[in-house]
């Protein structure tokens, strides 16, 4: 009998198992969408690093302009106050002063203060910092001086003509509280992060989702969003029919058929932040020295059809560029004509340089895109396709991004290469990461020009800005006419949204500096 | 019997040792996780520090030992990307992994044993060809697209469920659905089998000539007795999807296990991947251990030691 009991027990529990969900089903919510003013993100990346003192790469400036401030502004009309109210520099330019904003509070109710300025500066400073952006800013900055609460000097060693790129709102220098930091610690931080920004971390789920709520005492403009939840969402088809059914608001990281169903449609629109990548194609000598020959580099451009591949791979969010700088970046030179498609001219220029039908080339692809470039693993597999076709042969040599940024930053890379550049707002920095005996490329990439070295160490020091937009503007028709490195794309970071949103302008440049609290969010 | 447990459990103890120190070396072979942390720009010093402050600069057999150690009190080590304990995020993960598992298999075994018995019992039949051909149609259809499709009749064309995401119970109808068609497929063909031999056995022609009732005769006599086979198929789909349906899980931003160890492994995210195969082989071993005992109790003829 007492088994009997058991058994009987044992069915109704595994009954039960088995119709919870369903009842579940039939008396739960059925489609949900996202809560009264909450607005949804939905990208196919979720940056969970908070703490901007331990800055990794440009996607962690989505949660960081969110959450914090640096002193100024770079908008549309140049720099703009933020924490910071005005600045002068001192005639040698080596001393930068800053008037702070009074009255700025972080989420925690701490007052803003110069000793926060000071912290977060001298902590990049620190041996154990593990920045990303410390190497320039140890190389020029000497110290932080607090001469009152309010007021702070920058002390540099040498002239540093990207100073007020780095200490911009969601560049390198957002302002963390001095005090709350030391008193909870880097991991304490990252769990609790507390800035001076728009926004203030509500919750987390590690790899799914981070919630945040506008701050209310926010010293510039308060947003209209209460809330906003980015969520990781992987698959591009599930992040459109999430935006179609109202689950989400925004949707990033579409290209292609998908984009043009949203184009098309009278629920949703799209807006873009223009030129927010530049990639190239460039060339190993050492490893295949035909490259040294500028028709072999000049034959590879005209070989490949850049415009047919970004009308259909890339779906209208990049261009084929004229130049590795892009209309939107410090130092571009208009006018600069690209290098039409025409494969009997490639032909004719390989025949020339003595580079016979079938000769082999080594040819890096990629299984993954990585930085500014949709696709790439398709955008050079069809590059890899326009090669074969006017009698080259490349030899795929397939990376994983691990693999690929070890080869790079080794100098190993070989044939031909590519390289993407997000947040293209400086032609100097450009110009050093991918060009001479500074390239983060290394030898590969130093292609032994005096003249172009010479330019980049002037540029870095001219503090005319006039002077040093013309000194990049005569580099970019130099490259041209020289062409050591192909230009490939222009891209856009297209985002889907409803029409719930309104008012929103992304900007140039950068996906990942978002802006949010303009957004007008009516749901 | 406890013999045979205290010896299966010594067993599983010993494979996951020998798994943890596979993984182990694996997760170090497949390359530094500092060359993907570190911004492009990074020098060799700047990676030698995070290479240090992530404790990767020390001898492998010192990192193992320390791993192991570690490991033995229940501390797998803090995931690089996600900055917080790695067998959280896996507990974390695990009840909705083990919901979806639950949902699909349960949805699997409603649909693939009637239509299996069904169709061994009516061979030969057009029931019997469609079923074949439903069941190949299942097996080889790559799941990313029933997902995409399903979204699309249930969740845009016909707006009855939500599209991704975790909630309420109507989440979980479609990722069901994908996930159990799938594995309905095997079981379907696997149950017909077992059917076919077992309808072809002395016991139910004698049982036929005895008159039992033809719906005894299928579910009491038959069915018991090809319920073996069905079972490991069921149990071996369980313990599949249980260590991880990445598709379906990606395709409807499912929370769940499988996503965020395929995820973890391209991050090169060792502390992560390293508590997450081991967690899986776990469960991987338990649902095993437990079928093994069923056996005994469906066949009185199995016995353990």
């Amino acid at each position: 009998m007492r088994n009997q009991n058991i058994r009987s027990k044992l069915r109704y529990k595994i009954f039960a198992l088995i119709t919870a969900p369903w009842l579940g089903l039939c008396t739960g919510g059925l489609a949900s969408a996202a809560p009264e003013g909450e607005m949804v993100i939905a990208a196919p990346l979720l940056i969970q690093n908070f703490d901007p003192t331990n800055h990794q790469s440009a996607s962690d400036y989505l949660p960081h302009s969110m959450l914090f401030d640096g002193l100024l502004n770079l908008g549309a009309t140049g720099k703009e106050p933020a924490l910071a109210t005005d600045w002068t520099i001192s005639d040698d330019k080596l001393m930068i002063e800053f008037n702070l904003r009074r009255g700025v509070k972080f989420h925690n109710g701490d007052e803003f203060t110069g000793e926060d300025v000071q912290f977060t500066f001298h902590r990049i400073l620190s041996p154990e910092s593990t920045h990303n952006a410390r190497k320039p800013i140890i190389a020029a900055l000497d110290r932080v001086e607090v001469v009152n609460p309010f007021k702070v000097r920058f002390h540099l060693k040498k002239i540093w003509v990207d100073f007020f790129t780095s200490v911009r709102s969601g560049g390198t220098g957002a302002i963390v509280p001095k005090n709350y930091y030391e008193k909870v610690g880097d991991k304490g931080f990252q769990q609790n992060p507390i800035g001076t920004g728009p926004f203030m971390l509500s919750s987390i789920q590690a790899g799914e989702f981070s919630k945040f709520e506008a701050n209310p005492n926010y010293w510039g403009q308060v947003s209209n969003t209460k809330f906003v939840t980015q969520r990781l969402v992987a698959e591009p088809f599930t992040r459109y029919a999430m935006l179609e059914r109202g689950e989400a608001d925004i949707i990033m990281g579409i290209t292609g058929p998908l984009l043009e169903k949203i184009k098309a449609s009278d629920k949703l629109t799209t807006v873009s932040t223009r030129y927010s990548g530049t990639s190239i194609i460039s060339f190993n000598r050492g490893t295949n020295p035909e490259f040294k020959d500028r028709r072999v580099r000049l034959a590879i451009a005209h070989a490949i059809d850049r415009q047919a591949i970004a009308d259909t791979i890339l779906g209208g969010v990049c261009e084929p560029a004229t130049h590795i700088f892009t209309p939107g970046t410090f130092g571009y030179q208009e006018g600069i004509k690209p290098v039409p498609y025409d494969p009997a001219k490639a032909k004719q220029l390989l025949s020339e340089a003595g580079i016979a039908p079938g000769h082999e080339v080594d040819f890096t692809t990629h299984t993954q895109s990585f930085g500014s470039q949709p696709n790439a693993p398709m955008v050079l597999e069809a590059i890899a396709g326009y090669l074969e076709a006017v009698g080259l042969k490349p030899k795929r040599l397939p990376r994983e991004t691990g693999a690929w940024l070890a080869e790079m930053r080794a100098g190993k890379q070989r044939g031909i290469f590519y390289g993407p550049s997000s947040v293209p707002d400086d032609g100097g920095s450009l110009l050093r990461s991918w060009y001479g005996y500074q390239a983060w490329c290394g030898e590969p990439c130093n292609f032994g020009i005096k003249e172009y070295d010479q330019i980049t160490d002037a540029q870095a020091v001219e503090t005319d800005v006039n002077k040093r937009e013309q000194m990049l503007q005569d580099w970019a028709k130099m490259e041209r006419e020289r062409f050591e490195i192909m230009p490939l794309y222009w891209c856009s970071t297209p985002f889907g949204i409803t029409r719930s949103i309104t008012g929103w302008a992304p900007g140039l440049l950068s996906a990942y500096h978002q802006n949010l609290q303009s957004v007008v969010f009516e749901k | 019997m406890s013999i045979y447990l205290i010896q299966r459990l010594g067993q599983s103890l010993l494979t996951l040792l020998g798994l943890s120190v596979i993984v182990f070396a694996l997760a170090h072979l497949s390359g530094d996780p500092v060359s993907l942390l570190a911004p492009p720009e990074a020098t060799a010093e700047d990676m030698a520090r995070l290479r240090a402050k992530l404790g990767l600069d020390k001898p492998l057999h010192t990192q193992y030992l320390i791993y192991i150690t570690q490991a033995a009190q229940g501390d797998f080590g803090e995931s690089i990307r996600w900055k917080t304990p790695a067998m959280g995020l896996i507990l974390d993960r695990f009840p909705n992994t083990l919901l979806l598992s639950t949902s699909a298999i349960l949805f699997g075994i409603c649909l693939a044993i009637p239509v299996g018995v069904v169709s061994a019992v009516k061979r030969g039949t057009l029931f019997d060809s469609v079923g074949k051909v439903v069941a190949i149609i299942g097996q080889s259809m790559p799941s990313f697209w029933i997902g995409i499709l399903l979204i699309m009749a249930f969740a845009l064309y016909f707006p009855i469920f939500p599209t991704s995401g975790i909630g309420t119970a109507a989440h979980l109808v479609l990722p069901s659905l994908t996930l159990g068609g799938y594995v309905a497929a095997s079981m379907m063909r696997v149950t017909r089998s077992a059917m076919l031999d077992a309808l072809d056995a002395d016991y139910v022609r004698t049982a036929r000539s005895k008159g039992v009732s033809e719906w005894r005769v299928i579910w009491k006599h038959a069915f018991r007795n090809a319920a073996t086979p069905v079972l490991t198929i069921i149990a071996l789909d369980f313990a599949n999807i249980l260590r991880g349906a990445v598709i379906t899980e990606t395709v409807f931003g499912w929370p769940g296990i499988g996503k965020l160890a395929v995820d973890a492994v391209y991050a090169r995210d060792f502390p992560l991947v390293q508590a997450a195969v081991l967690f899986m082989g776990l469960v991987f071993l338990g649902v095993n251990l437990l079928v093994d005992l069923i056996y005994t109790r469906l066949d009185p003829r199995i016995t353990h030691g």
